[in-house]
This record gives C-alpha cells, sequence and structure tokens, in this order.
C-alpha cells in the first residue's frame, strides 16, 4: 500500500487498544486463554512440558497482535475505490490534468473483513491452525473529498463512527468502539491513488495526524 | 332660667286667658294675658319655657306645675319690649294633662295675676326586652302606656320580647300603644367548672355545649371563669377565663445513655432533673432513648429507654474445641506449604524454561516470519512453529440511506 507514516501509523492495534492502558499482547493472551482458544492445538503438543505449552500459548498471542498491525487509512481508501463518484472524479481528473472536483459522498459504510491464521508446526509437520477473525466497519457521515489527478488529495468534514472485532475460533478476544472527524484525523500527504495512472510529480505519502 | 322673648304673635305655644281671682281690688282692670308653654308636652324631666304674656311691668311672679312650686323669676316686658320668660322642668308625675300656673307675685295670697296653661306630660315607653308578654302589659300599663301589636308567639308562655316599636325612650302620650315581637329563647346551657383545666380541656368542655371560650391572660391553667360555673347561658354565650400564669419551662440536656444499665440511666436522668421510663429486659443495658442524646428539654420531662439483654455469656467450652482448631492449624499450614511448593515449582518451571526453551520470535511487518518455540531436553529437542497467515482483507462500501 502506498501509505506509509509521518509518525506512528494508526493502526487497528492502536483503534483496539489505544487509551485502555493495557497492553494488546498480555490483554490478548489472556482473552484467549480465558475463552479456551488454541486448546485444542494445544492438546497436539502433549509432548512438551507444560512451561513449554505455556510459552507456545504466549507466543501466539504475539502473533496475534501482529496481526492487527494494519493500517486504518489503507482500509478506507481500499473502500473508496470501490466508490464509483470518487472513481469517476478521478478518472475525470487523470484526464484533464490540473483539474480537481470536489465530490460529496453521501452516508456510506465500508466494511472491511479480514480472515488471518496462524499455522502451528510441531518439529516441521503442521499439526493445526488457529483461526482469527477480524472486523472493521467505519459508518462515515457529511464527507466531501477532493480528488486531484487520480489522487484522493483531501478530505472535508466527515464523521466516522468506527467500530472493531477481534475474534478466534469464533471466541471474541476484543472490541472497540470510537469515533472521530476524518479530516482532522486523517492527513493524506499528496494523496492516495484511487484509479491506476501516472504517479505524482513528488511523491508523498499519505500519513496519519497524531 | 330667666329670658326675654319677643311681644308674642300667633303661635302653637299653649296659652291661656288671666284669671282675676276673688278679692282682688277692684277698678284694677285686668291686661289681655296668657300664659305661653313651649313646648306644650313633654315627659317628666324635660324643659318647658313658660311666658307671661300679659304682664306689662316687670314684676315678681312665680311659677307652679300643679300645685307644686317649679320657679321664681321677673315677668313682665323690660325697657327694651321685651317680655321675661323662666324655664322648668318637668316633674316626674303621670302622664296626662296638667296645669302650668304663673301668679304676681304669689298664687296663695291674692296675686294681682294668675295665668295658667294645661301641660300634657308624656309618657316614657319603658324597655320591655326579655320580658314575658304579661309582665311587658304590666309594665306599660303602670306607664299609662298600652300593648299594641304583638308578632311572634304570643300564645308561648316562654316567649319573652326580643325586640318593641317605639323604642325604650320614647316619649309617647298617655295610652299610647307599644308593639312588641316576641320569640322563644333557646334553652339555657349551665356552664361547667373550667377551674383547674388546661384551655384545651376547657374548649373541649364548651365545644359541644356550643358556648364560646375567650381566654382573657395567661398560659396555663384556668384561675377563673365568667360566667361562673353552674350559671345558665344561652347557646353561642362567651365563656371568659383567665389562666394562671406559668413560667418558661427551664430547658435541661438530655444526658447519653446508651450502653447503661438500668441504675446508670435511672442515676444520669434524675441528675439531669429529668424522668425515665424503661421498656425491654431490665437487667439489660439501654439500646435506644428518646429524646436522643444531647437534646434539650422541659425539665422534668420523660426519657424513653429501651432495654436490651447484655450479650450472652459464652457458652461452655466444647471438648472437642482444641481439636478442631488444631485441625484448621494443620490445614492452614497444608495450604502454605502447598503455595510454597507451586512457588517453588513454578520457580523452577521458570528456570527450566529459560534453560531449556528457546523463543525464536518472527518480526517484520504483518507478522508473516514464524515463530519457534524450541524445547531442549536432555538428548531430546522439540520444536514448535507459528506461522502466521496475514489477510489484507477485502472492502465492502455500502450507500446508507437514513
Amino acid at each position: 500500500m502506498t501509505t506509509s507514516t509521518a509518525a506512528e501509523p494508526w493502526t487497528v492495534r492502536s483503534v483496539l487498544f489505544e487509551g485502555t492502558g493495557a497492553d494488546p499482547t498480555a490483554a490478548l493472551a489472556r482473552s484467549m486463554e480465558a475463552g479456551g482458544v488454541g486448546g485444542a492445538v494445544l492438546r497436539h503438543l502433549g509432548g512438551l512440558s507444560s512451561a513449554a505449552r505455556h510459552e507456545v500459548n504466549r507466543q501466539v498471542a504475539v502473533v496475534a497482535d501482529g496481526l492487527l498491525e494494519l493500517d486504518v487509512v489503507d482500509l478506507l481508501v481500499g473502500g473508496w475505490r470501490k466508490h464509483a463518484a470518487l472513481v469517476a472524479a478521478a478518472r475525470r481528473t487523470l484526464a484533464a490534468p490540473g483539474g480537481e472536483e470536489v465530490v460529496d459522498l453521501v452516508s456510506h459504510r465500508i466494511r472491511s473483513a479480514h480472515r488471518p491464521d496462524v499455522a502451528v508446526l510441531l518439529d516441521g509437520v503442521r499439526v493445526a491452525k488457529i483461526d482469527f477473525e477480524l472486523t472493521v466497519v467505519f459508518e462515515i457521515q457529511a464527507l466531501a473529498a477532493v480528488v486531484r489527478a487520480g489522487r484522493l488529495v483531501a478530505l472535508r468534514g466527515g464523521r466516522c463512527d468506527l467500530g472493531a472485532t477481534l475474534a478466534a475460533e469464533r471466541i471474541l478476544l476484543v472490541q472497540q468502539h470510537r469515533q472521530f472527524d476524518l479530516d482532522a484525523r486523517l492527513a493524506l500527504g499528496a494523496g492516495v491513488e484511487l484509479v491506476e495512472g501516472p504517479a505524482p510529480a513528488e511523491a508523498v505519502p499519505s500519513s496519519l495526524e497524531h | 332660667m330667666l329670658g326675654l322673648t319677643p311681644l308674642p304673635g300667633p303661635g302653637t305655644s299653649a296659652a291661656a286667658s288671666p284669671t282675676r281671682l276673688p278679692g282682688q281690688g277692684t277698678g284694677a282692670a285686668a291686661p289681655d294675658s296668657s300664659l305661653r308653654l313651649d313646648p306644650p308636652q313633654g315627659p317628666p324631666g324635660s324643659t318647658v319655657r313658660v311666658t307671661p304674656v300679659t304682664v306689662t311691668a316687670p314684676d315678681q311672679c312665680v311659677a307652679l306645675f300643679d300645685a307644686q312650686e317649679v320657679a321664681r323669676f321677673t315677668c313682665g316686658t323690660n325697657s327694651d319690649g321685651i317680655l321675661l320668660w323662666t324655664e322648668l322642668t318637668v316633674p316626674e308625675t303621670a302622664p296626662g294633662t296638667h296645669t302650668v300656673r304663673v301668679c304676681q307675685p304669689e298664687c296663695s295670697i291674692e296675686p294681682a295675676f294668675e295665668m295658667s296653661a294645661p301641660f300634657t306630660v308624656l309618657a316614657v315607653v319603658p324597655d320591655l326586652g326579655g320580658l314575658t308578654l304579661a309582665e311587658a302589659r304590666d309594665r306599660l300599663r303602670r306607664s299609662r302606656l298600652v300593648l299594641g301589636a304583638v308578632e311572634g308567639p304570643a300564645a308561648d308562655p316562654a316567649a319573652r320580647v326580643t325586640g318593641q316599636d317605639p323604642p325604650p325612650g320614647t316619649a309617647l302620650a298617655r295610652r299610647g300603644r307599644v308593639g312588641v315581637t316576641v320569640a322563644v329563647p333557646d334553652p339555657l346551657l349551665t356552664v361547667p367548672d373550667l377551674r383547674g383545666r388546661t384551655r384545651a380541656e376547657a374548649a373541649a368542655l364548651l365545644e359541644p355545649l356550643k358556648l364560646v371560650l375567650v381566654v382573657r391572660s395567661g398560659s396555663g391553667r384556668v384561675r377563673s371563669q365568667q360566667p361562673a360555673a353552674g350559671d345558665q347561658v344561652p347557646a353561642g354565650s362567651v365563656v371568659e377565663v383567665t389562666l394562671r400564669s406559668v413560667p418558661p419551662p427551664v430547658l435541661v440536656t438530655v444526658p447519653d445513655l446508651r450502653r447503661r444499665s438500668l441504675s446508670d440511666a435511672e442515676a444520669a436522668v434524675a441528675a439531669a432533673g429529668l424522668a425515665l421510663r424503661a421498656g425491654g429486659a431490665r437487667d439489660g443495658t439501654v439500646a435506644t432513648q428518646t429524646p436522643a442524646p444531647g437534646t434539650r428539654a422541659p425539665r422534668g420531662s420523660l426519657v424513653a429507654v429501651t432495654m436490651k439483654a447484655a450479650a450472652p455469656l459464652p457458652p461452655p467450652t466444647r471438648p472437642w474445641l482444641p481439636a478442631a482448631v488444631a485441625a484448621v492449624l494443620v490445614l492452614l499450614a497444608l495450604a502454605a506449604a502447598v503455595a510454597r511448593l507451586r512457588g517453588l515449582r513454578s520457580r523452577r518451571s521458570r528456570r527450566w524454561v529459560r534453560q531449556h526453551v528457546r523463543v525464536v520470535a518472527g518480526s517484520g511487518p504483518g507478522g508473516d516470519v514464524a515463530t519457534e518455540v524450541d524445547e531442549v531436553g536432555q538428548g531430546t529437542s522439540r520444536s514448535v512453529g507459528l506461522e502466521p497467515h496475514p489477510d489484507r482483507g477485502s472492502q465492502i462500501l455500502e450507500e446508507v440511506r437514513r
């Protein structure tokens, strides 16, 4: 993806744990242990000592935490690339260099669904798999998007209700709900590509304000 | 009183011709004379102006009401041509026609002139209020008056005069009629004895009798009353009472009696000038009290306490108690030992993990590099790999219609 960070990226991990005061890995380990996630997997590791199994469990939480390293802007832009009005504006501005369009986006919802998994190997043999399910839903209202040269370069207004849930083996591990103003929270820098086209003269990646 | 009056003319005053008395000097023709009375009638006690108009030269005269001398005065016409007159007060006498005479100089010794005029004494209407009809009729008869129209239950012997026309004090001619209104009064009530009772008690006694309590002064019990106890009064009458003056109460502080024995509480209450009323287990201690400690209460007022039984004595020593205590202690020691053992195991386990488990953590964005946990034992080695498979996912865009 084109986005990178000027500061820390705003990730799904941040959405789920920012401001809670909890260490994400420890919180996930506790939730998985409480929900019995990976119990069946660990039974395959019967040859291991309990200390080793405990360590395996902790490492599963670490790996799960790594799965949350998703840029929120990537998820949003992934949705906007399917927005007909935005895409049409992007194509028009590509066809007419120097032009700019402001697109009023009606209230819309972007649902980003992810199904990562962690395979468990014992002495190199795959013995089990832990399925995760991550869902991030953006409810967006009153947003105008500025499109230039096929890129989304700025946002005006926009109120976003964001809900995120992480489950493993159908056991809810963590969920969070937040509200924010899109134009204040997101900075797109030189813009985000909405349709394929020539690269901007000076490629400055979009970033998040913190 | 002597006065002056102009020469007479036609008027309403009573007047009479002079009479030459027998034996009066011959050849002395009496002038045309008369006696004027103003007014010509009135009740006893009223004032009448008496003016002899036939006397020309001022001279001594005497005035008589019937045979009673009532005035001496100078009569005649003065140098200015003004008639001299006097005033007399109508004496107490029976209503009817009487005679006023004026003689010069005396009526009894061959007066030069004697003038007379009739004067009607009027009757004064008496106060008939509260009298029966018979009593009213008798009272009027004595005043030379007659009972006129009667309104109300005249046939009822209990009927009393409640109104009259004309009102008391009016002057009426002899045999004048006085109308009355009569009514049967409510039965009289006997005033109860209120002395020694509180204001509230007195009011409670009078209220059903339809008597009205009026307190003149004081704040204690009734000292005196008016009307007196036993008097008969009509309903609605006022009974005035005077109360004894009661000094303001002396306030004392209610002591804290809680957790005290009954005897202690009694002593404390007595010392404070209060009285105690105890309820509950009298051999216990005070559990609650009313008024609360610290309250200011009138000296002599009551402090109510509830006593609670003292805490029961400890039960007799049970023979199995030492064994039970010992068992508990053993269990506690056992639990402590287990906890210590688990702690030791945990520490050993962590040390063992440090010595035998090797974690090769994955790195890189997305955690897509495998993590390995290797357990190295004596002659054995087990390796657990965790292989993450991130999912960039898919985004679905939906338009929200609100």
